[in-house]
């Protein structure tokens, strides 16, 4: 499993960023908005930070397709 | 004059919405500013190329580490709670449309201190955010009275802070842009860019105050003791991530 931001209800509050125990969660680069991403490689797919997301539907928990494992 | 004060000035600063005593006493205040921004520039410019001539990719870490510092407790903590503070329950009503500037002004510094730590890590400078808290390098600034008076100066009156957005913000403005046009390094970008639009916002909250608030000699006073304050040699600069000297 992964995680995974969904922008457009995301409110980049980053939260989730705060709590990811894996430090997988960054500012997105050069994005002058402030939103987040979750660095695929980086993400264990543990869904800590789930629970603490206030937007619902922002962090989205997916099975990585298999020939991308 | 550099180029990049000149473009900024022909954009940003002489534009006008309005005119008025407000707009008056700010283009006279701007004619004082106008040689310690060109030299910021210089300096950015000059520090930038040093930097990669340096020939190691550790002044990326040395100018995250001061951002860090500058833009965490500095920005967030000190600066931030005192212009809100700065407004009077009385007085909410008269600046609401300040408050609310301010208040965007706090998500953005937080953000800030974020983005240097992102530099850190996605360099591999560090592995964790928390190891910053163990370093000196990143919470400490050699400016004058850190947590003192004269830091909280800008802020006693609710337009001081007109004069330091206006001289402090524009400078934060052209390092970028100074340290933008020397650096292509996709993390240094990354910092830079990301809070580009953010800097200029805040510039151009101060050009607003002091053209829409500005407009007897009771209220430009205040603004002008920041102005005579911030003037000073020995005065803060930007922080190395954006281009100044600390």
């Amino acid at each position: 499993m992964k995680v995974r931001i969904v922008e457009n209800l995301c409110i980049a509050c980053g939260l989730c960023r705060e709590v990811c125990p894996e430090r997988a969660v960054h500012p997105k680069m050069q994005d002058i908005h402030h939103m987040y991403e979750v660095i695929e490689h980086e993400c264990t797919g543990c869904g800590d930070c789930l629970p603490y997301c206030p937007e619902p539907g922002a962090l989205k928990q997916y099975e990585q397709p298999v020939f991308a494992r | 004059m550099q180029p990049i004060l000149r473009d900024f000035l022909d954009k940003w600063v002489y534009p006008t919405g309005f005119t008025g005593p407000g707009v008056e006493f700010r283009l006279r205040q701007t004619e004082r500013c106008l040689p310690l921004w060109d030299r910021l520039v210089t300096q950015a410019i000059e520090f930038a190329e040093k930097d990669l001539k340096s020939g190691s990719d550790e002044y990326k870490a040395v100018r995250a580490r001061a951002g860090y510092a500058a833009e965490g407790p500095f920005m967030s903590l000190k600066q931030m709670s005192t212009q809100i503070l700065s407004v009077e329950i009385d007085e909410q009503p008269k600046y609401i449309d300040l408050q609310r500037m301010r208040a965007r002004q706090i998500w953005d510094e937080v953000k800030h201190g974020q983005l240097h730590a992102d530099v850190l890590l996605r360099g591999g400078f560090i592995k964790r955010e928390e190891e910053l808290m163990d370093d000196s390098r990143a919470n400490t600034q050699p400016k004058l009275s850190y947590f003192g008076m004269t830091a909280m100066f800008p802020h006693i009156h609710p337009l001081a802070r007109a004069g330091q957005h206006y001289y402090n913000e524009s400078m934060a403005c052209l390092g970028i842009a100074a340290t933008l046009s020397i650096i292509d390094d996709d993390l240094v970008r990354h910092q830079l860019h990301s809070q580009k639009a953010e800097e200029l916002m805040h510039f151009m909250e101060g050009k607003y105050q002091i053209d829409a608030y500005a407009l007897t000699p009771e209220d430009q006073k205040p603004i002008q003791e920041v102005f005579d304050f911030l003037l000073r040699p020995w005065a803060p600069q930007p922080s190395r991530a954006l281009g100044g000297s600390q």
